[in-house]
């Protein structure tokens, strides 16, 4: 089959290399001249510095205090300025001229909390934020070899967790702010230059300049009704005023997973059916079976994959304007067959100051992407599911070239899944927006903004004909194709004032209007009946089964109207105070509920800067800032439009035959109960957090306490089935719990002349409970065989597994007797399951909670060094506490079925083998060993080597006569290596798909997370 | 500054730009909104379509044989060991609360009774002098029908249920289970109304309308309630009415399961099936889902559920009938007759040796797409209601009503299947009246809610499990609908 690949992104990846290629060939030039400079660095208190970095203003060469604080440095004699720097030292810039002995005193600073983060409608500087922000720079993000930047953000940023929801290329991922604050859509807003959105799969690595996460209501209340799950602000590179640069860079690599289960090989499959054989009241045939096959039907539907990466910018400015054009080129093979991931990407970002009065510019992001899919998300078919189930002894294709298939179930064959599939989609993006600001007056300006979002999104399939045997055929092929539009228009007007008053009053305020309106709209269609399975005809057109035809497609609109302000005040950068508001009105409501309203308070105290501390003299905490903050946010998007509406279904389900022949007529009716009273889900949460700068700015730690609450959250009530529709209204019922305390401490500092080191770890905790559930007693969620993994209940954390408690096997005859009374069925080296109400009956009452998937606490920690060119870098993240549904387990535990197994069932229970926690075989498996029980929840901790990096940046001595004035080379390896106890392929599982919200943590066999190493280089001209 | 004010006036005039009054209000596209419904004939139909559309769901239709059949002495759930495994506590009596089957009938019935009532709320209200093709009434009562069927199927398997007779409201979500007898009440009024307001199946446009229910229906469901009831009086008069009109026993018993046997002069009420090209989803389609569970494995496809017992067989044996059991249980004498040899060979997951015949189609006449089947599905055939009848006389015999009455009818029912007439009297009339019934009805749903309205189920069933009479009864009801109710719902004995 051939592969649909855009030819204008294979001639973009060609075009990027050939231009980065070129710059190397740029013919180069050296000077030889230099002269002599020396001097000596000191202290605020005369005290001489040791080890101060002193280098040539945008080289490489450069030098270090010694012991006295005294240096000496070579410099080319066309060397204009110095710089002086130091660890937690204000950098200080010299310039040459005509001297050659420079003394220089340097001043002690609080670099890091200088800063300047984005809040919502403005940025801050770090040192004067109240609320809880945590922030990303691109070099964290960048170095990182994935699709989505939002995974870069893993073990990097207390109080935010990200799992993926699987390893496929472009595959979604499960970002929770503090918790999980709702059983519906928990997933958190991102600006984007101001732009909300709801996913940043659209973006390059590259294009990010920054991430800042938001986390409790006082920094989050700016965005009102969609704020509650925190606020993701992402940041774009934007041209710098100064000199052009051009950047190339560029990573190639392979990714692979692992596939060594330990799964039973076809000998021990056949000898473990012999025996369970014995216990069946109609054997298996095994003769049908041929136990010299072994096929590993993971690693037969793997493969090892390619990555690669380019991008390329050109970006600088002068006083007056400033641009950034880059150019993006990601393709990404799966580690699943047939999968695999391309994006193209192109950005323009401008802004030119027209006069003193008006700045002009945009923001522009074009991305275009495809993928090709298997089935996942499926516990019955599902390629990855069915690869783990499927017995070992079938080949994958008999030698008569026909497929392998079971003779015993209607598994499919995996790799033949593979080949009939042709699922594909493609996404093309224009996010963008067109900016004016007029500087009224001196301190006030305003800011007025249009923006679009649009999103153009294709999916193809197509199932040809085959047939792999009767379960696992397709006779009349089919071809699949829908369509959709989403257009989001955001229309921003704000106010923007900053002024010190008598030098110790400093205001900072915003207040705005902002309008929004979104439209969505879709078609698919399906026919049948093509002359043949080749691309070219898997189109409509070429169907011609006319009867066949089906299409469908609808829209939907939204639209938002919103009054913010904001008010920052700082006294004597002592004490700070933020009030926030926003006023939010949304169509998804009925006309009672349409407005909310979402304040937000914050204190901050600067002590370090009070008189009485200062008075201390002590050289250790350098600076400190208590904060304490309080809000009110919401959330809209657990909700659909119009659930305040009845509207008539006219869905193919209520349709009738009547005649002979039979005629199809359609019905229509009302299945949803509307509810006219819906309103936002109301989250209210406290946060008290120290930032504290220590050791001369050495050591940075910040810690926090927070504590939210989501009330009225929205729930589709649970209503009675008597009731006779399908779904309940939503009701503002439920409530839930977050808290948690996050801490994060950094170590930066140096040793020796050339070696720059630091060292940050964080760590989050969340104690997530169920408040309340309204009427309801719960809510359950993943749907598995016969079953449901996951129940809510009150009093627990959202989405806990849910079954029977087990105690063992019975090993004894008066054991025996005694569990026969509640399990009739029992035999020996059979599970015994726990009466949990004690009330002599084992029936589904006695399910109860049986694990957790949300984790104690996660944690993240990573080392950077640099030493002369070479520079290193290590991230590992991790979880503790939470555990995994291990689904897999009703096939690959099975003692009864013709499933594969794991290697541990080997050591079943037999009369002489009784210290075992496998039960015994059992063809019929009347006790119902199987059934959801604690014996699927495995410990889902682990600890992740997620990022490995090494570079080496060539002297630029070397590279300036390349006309560079950088070149890096770099290796990276990512998800290298992770301890856990978990069995199965990967222990990171987010949720069985993106909109699966209870399904966290249950592992119906998830497209792994893949082992990559890549190589790369990095060119700045 | 000039240009200063000039600034302001613009900024202040975006400020005041408010969007249009209605900018928040977005309606759905592309729906209607219920405010908008039953203004047209059209809508009138539409909803009476819907209201119909649960009673070919296969989630409800499944238990009319994984209850009817499976939990009786008749078959075993069989399939695959999985599927044998799923269903073992079920067949054993140990009913799970949460149960698929369990749960699947109990709601889908109810959705049944949620759009029986918006038709009949909905065209109760509209003008007569909006239809102008239609019969008002005729709409009305087949959505009276659905109701009282679709409650009538509740209550023998879960036995009270909350009664609603008017389109739901949130505001109903606290009501209780309604006593047994007032629910019957409720069903016996619907389902006189609906006699009254239906047309005779033989005034029927077949080509058109076949499937559509009938007043032979409503009479006939009459009669078969009133058993359940035990007012073997009303039973007799419903009875009546269906001799009344012109149905009749096709002479060969077999061929009314058969595609050309559909809606014979002895049907009364099927389900409609067709195969189609356009629809194969499990609940959007209007396929028969049940010829794919029960072909047996190793055919075209199928998975060998349901099936027959040797219990049945042998039922059959006993009375010598050689007919019924012919066209009753599929062998692997008839699959060497209808199937490829090559299929024959590998038949998988044989249980008990015996299919249900009833749902088999040969391989000619089957679907290309799994579900799509094109069989009916026979819900009221006119030997059930004979068999009603016969049932009503012998156990409240009146003067011409009596036990004459009754051997005549099973005679009647025994003489299309060459089997000589009973002479019977007393407790042994009543047994051959049953056994009839199992015979003559077998898989078709009937045998288990038989056993256990005539108090027979914990005797006839005791080989299979541990059935416990006044508990095992009833089915639970489902876990789910207790915590949904916030308790209001209480469960049965368990």
């Amino acid at each position: 089959m051939k592969k649909n690949k855009w030819i204008i992104s294979n001639y973009l990846n060609k075009l990027l290399l050939t231009m980065g290629l070129c710059m190397f060939l740029i013919p180069a030039f050296a000077q030889k001249n230099t002269e002599n400079l020396s001097g000596k660095v000191l202290d605020k208190q005369g005290s001489p510095m040791i080890g101060v970095n002193i280098i040539v203003n945008g080289t490489a060469i450069g030098t270090v205090t010694d012991v006295k604080g005294q240096w000496s440095l070579s410099v080319p004699t066309t060397a204009k300025e110095l710089k002086f720097s130091y660890i937690g030292y204000d950098d200080k810039i010299i310039v040459i001229g005509t001297n050659k002995v420079f003394n220089v005193e340097m001043v002690e600073s609080s670099s890091l909390m200088d800063e300047v983060v984005v809040v919502g409608y403005g940025t801050i500087r770090k040192s004067d934020v109240t609320g809880s922000v945590s922030s990303v720079k691109a070099s964290a993000i960048a170095r990182q070899p994935v699709s989505n930047a939002a995974q870069s953000l893993q073990g990097l940023v207390p109080g935010v967790t990200v799992s993926a929801n699987s390893g496929a290329p472009g595959g979604s991922v499960t970002v929770r702010i503090r918790g999980i604050g709702s059983v519906g859509n928990s997933d958190p807003l991102y600006v984007v230059d101001g732009m909300p959105t709801d996913n940043i799969s659209y973006l390059s690595s590259s294009e990010i300049e920054s991430m800042e996460v938001l986390k409790d209501a006082s920094a989050t209340a700016i965005y009102g009704a969609r704020g509650a799950n925190g606020v993701i602000m992402v940041t774009t590179k934007h041209g710098q005023k100064g000199k052009d640069v051009i950047n190339f860079s560029t990573y190639w690599g392979t990714q692979s997973i692992n596939t060594d289960l330990n799964l039973l090989n076809g000998q021990q499959w056949y000898d473990i059916q012999t025996e369970i054989n014995k216990t069946r009241t109609t054997a298996i045939n095994l003769a049908n079976a041929d136990p010299k096959i072994s096929t590993n039907w993971l690693k037969e539907v793997s493969q090892v994959a390619t990555i690669r990466n380019h991008d390329l910018s050109f970006s600088g400015g002068s006083d007056n304007f400033t641009y950034n054009l880059s150019l993006g080129y990601l393709a990404q093979d799966g580690t699943v067959k047939k999968t695999d991931f391309e994006r193209t990407n192109a950005r323009i970002n401008l802004e030119r100051k027209m006069n003193k009065i008006i700045t002009v510019g945009v923001n522009t992001a074009f991305s275009n992407s495809s993928r090709n899919k298997v089935l996942e998300g499926s516990n019955t078919v599902g390629i990855i599911n069915s690869a783990m189930k499927l017995e070992p002894v079938i080949p994958v294709k008999n030698t008569d070239g026909t497929w392998g298939a079971s003779k015993y179930i209607d598994y499919p064959n995996p790799v033949a899944a593979i080949e009939y599939t042709n699922s594909k989609d493609k996404t093309m993006k224009v996010v963008g927006n067109v900016f004016a600001v007029v500087n009224i007056m001196k301190d006030l300006n305003f800011r007025t903004s249009l923006g679009v979002d649009m999103e153009r999104y294709d999916s193809y399939d197509f199932d040809p004909t085959y047939e792999v045997n009767t379960y696992q055929k397709n006779a009349i092929n089919k071809v699949y194709r829908g369509y959709s539009k989403t257009d989001n228009m955001l229309f921003e007007n704000t106010l923007n004032y900053n002024k010190v008053f008598a030098e110790k009053h400093s205001i900072g305020a915003v207040l705005g209007y902002t309008a929004e309106q979104t439209r969505y709209e879709n078609i698919y269609a399906t026919k049948q009946n093509t002359p043949n399975n080749e691309p070219e005809m898997q189109y409509l057109d070429a169907a011609q089964l006319a009867t066949s035809a089906t299409a469908t497609g609808g829209a939907t609109e939204s639209s938002l109207i919103s009054y913010l302000g904001r008010v920052n005040y700082s006294y004597d950068n002592r004490y700070l105070a933020t009030a926030t508001f926003r006023r939010d009105g949304s169509s998804r409501f009925g006309k009672s509920n349409q407005y909310g309203n979402f304040p937000s308070f914050a204190l901050a105290w600067k002590f370090t800067n009070e008189q009485f501390f200062k008075n201390l003299d002590q050289n250790i905490l350098n600076t400190a800032k208590l904060r304490l903050g309080w809000g009110q946010v919401g959330n809209q998007s657990s909700i659909s439009n119009y659930a305040f509406q009845n509207l008539i279904s006219t869905n193919a389900q209520y349709a009738y035959l009547y005649g002979k022949p039979e005629v199809l007529y359609q019905g229509a009716v009302a299945v949803n109960l509307g509810n006219v009273d819906v309103k936002w889900e109301a989250t209210e949460s406290t946060n008290i957090g120290i930032d504290m700068g220590l050791l001369s700015g050495r050591l940075n730690l910040s810690a926090e306490y927070y504590n939210k609450t989501t009330k009225d959250m929205l729930l589709i009530e649970p209503i009675p089935f008597f009731l006779g529709f399908e779904s309940g209204p939503y009701t503002n019922v439920g409530s839930v719990r977050n808290s948690g305390i996050e801490a994060q401490l950094e170590w930066r500092d140096k040793i020796g002349k050339n070696f720059n080191y630091n060292i940050a770890g964080n760590i989050s905790t969340i104690k997530n409970e169920m408040l309340s559930l309204g009427s309801a007693k719960s809510i359950s969620g993943a749907a598995i065989r016969n079953g449901s993994a996951t129940n809510t209940i009150v009093g627990k954390p959202i989405g806990s597994f849910w079954g029977f408690k087990t105690d063992g096997l019975v090993q004894t005859a008066d054991q025996l007797v005694d569990v026969k009374k509640r399990q009739p069925n029992a035999g020996l080296g059979d599970v015994v399951f726990v009466d949990n109400d004690a009330n002599g009956i084992l029936n589904d009452l006695d399910k109860t909670t049986i694990g957790n998937p949300i984790p104690a606490f996660y944690y993240g920690f990573n080392v950077g060094m640099e030493y002369k060119g070479l520079d290193f870098a290590i991230v590992f993240e991790g979880t503790q506490g939470n555990d995994i549904f291990n689904a897999m387990r009703y096939f690959t535990y099975d003692l009864a079925d013709v499933t594969n197994k794991s290697v541990d069932v080997l050591n079943y229970w037999t009369p002489t083998n009784t210290n075992t926690s496998i039960p015994r075989l059992n063809g019929s498996d009347k006790n119902d060993n199987k059934r959801i029980s604690d014996l699927y929840i495995e410990d889902g901790s682990y600890l992740r080597l997620k990022t490995l990096q090494l570079g080496y940046t060539i002297p630029q001595s070397l590279s300036s006569k390349l006309y560079m004035t950088n070149l890096r080379v770099f290796v990276t390896g990512q998800n290298l290596f992770t301890f856990t106890k978990y069995s199965g392929s990967d222990p990171e599982i987010g949720q069985i798909s993106s909109t699966n919200y209870l399904s966290r943590g249950v592992d119906i066999g998830t497209y792994p997370q893949a082992k990559t190493f890549t190589a790369g280089i990095n060119i700045t001209f | 500054m000039k240009s200063n004010k000039i600034f302001m006036l613009f900024i202040a005039s975006l400020f005041f730009v408010s969007c249009s009054e209605d900018f928040l209000d977005k309606t759905k596209l592309g729906a209607l909104s219920t405010e908008g419904f039953f203004l047209s004939e059209n809508d009138a139909n539409q909803s009476v379509v819907a209201a119909y559309s649960d009673m070919k769901d296969y989630r409800y239709t499944w238990t009319i044989w994984a209850f009817g059949d499976v939990l009786s002495d008749d078959a075993t759930y069989s399939g695959s060991a999985a599927d044998v495994q799923a269903y073992a506590t079920m067949e054993s009596y140990n009913y799970p609360v949460d149960n698929g089957r369990v749960q699947g009938r109990y709601q889908i019935l109810f959705r049944g009774i949620n759009k029986a009532n918006q038709a009949i709320d909905g065209i109760g209200k509209m003008d007569e002098s909006l239809f102008k093709t239609m019969n008002k009434n005729r709409l009305l009562g087949e959505a009276l029908f659905l109701r009282a069927y679709y409650y009538h199927e509740l209550v023998i398997a879960y036995g009270a249920v909350p009664l609603m007779t008017t389109t739901p409201t949130i505001a109903n979500k606290t009501l209780t289970r309604t006593p047994v007898a007032d629910v019957y009440t409720q069903i016996e009024k619907d389902l006189k109304l609906a006699a009254s307001y239906l047309p005779k199946k033989s005034d029927q446009n077949l080509a058109k309308e076949a499937g559509r229910i009938t007043k032979g229906a409503a009479n006939a469901m009459l009669s078969r309630v009133y058993l359940f009831e035990k007012k073997y009086a009303e039973c007799k008069v419903a009875c009546k009415e269906v001799f009344a009109e012109a149905y009749s026993l096709v002479p060969n018993y077999g061929d009314q399961f058969t595609l050309a046997g559909e809606h014979g002069s002895e049907s009364i009420l099927e389900i409609d099936h067709h195969n189609s090209t356009t629809q194969s989803g499990a609940t959007t389609n209007n396929g028969n889902f049940h010829v794919l569970m029960m072909l047996p494995g190793g055919t075209t496809y199928g998975y060998g559920i349901n099936q027959p017992s040797a219990s049945l067989a042998k039922a059959f044996d006993d009375a010598g009938d050689v007919i019924r059991k012919d066209a009753t249980l599929l062998t692997q004498a008839d699959l060497a007759l209808w199937e490829t040899p090559a299929n024959v060979l590998k038949l998988t997951n044989v249980r008990s040796g015996y299919w249900n015949q009833k749902f088999y189609l040969k391989p000619a006449e089957r679907s290309v797409e799994i579900r799509n089947n094109p069989v009916n599905n026979r819900l009221i055939r006119l030997s059930e209601v004979y068999l009603n009848y016969a049932e009503a006389c012998a156990l409240a015999p009146t003067a011409g009503d009596g036990e004459n009455e009754a051997r005549t009818y099973l005679n009647r029912v025994r003489t299309r299947v060459s089997l000589p007439d009973k002479n019977s009297t007393g407790t042994a009339l009543f047994d051959d009246i049953i056994n009839e019934r199992r015979l003559e009805l077998a898989m078709e749903g009937h045998r288990f809610f038989d056993m256990v309205r005539t108090g027979k189920a914990a005797e006839a069933f005791k080989a299979k499990g541990n059935f416990r009479a006044g508990i095992s009864d009833l089915l639970p009801i489902p876990q789910a609908e207790i915590d949904n109710s916030g308790g209001l719902i209480t469960q049965n004995p368990l």
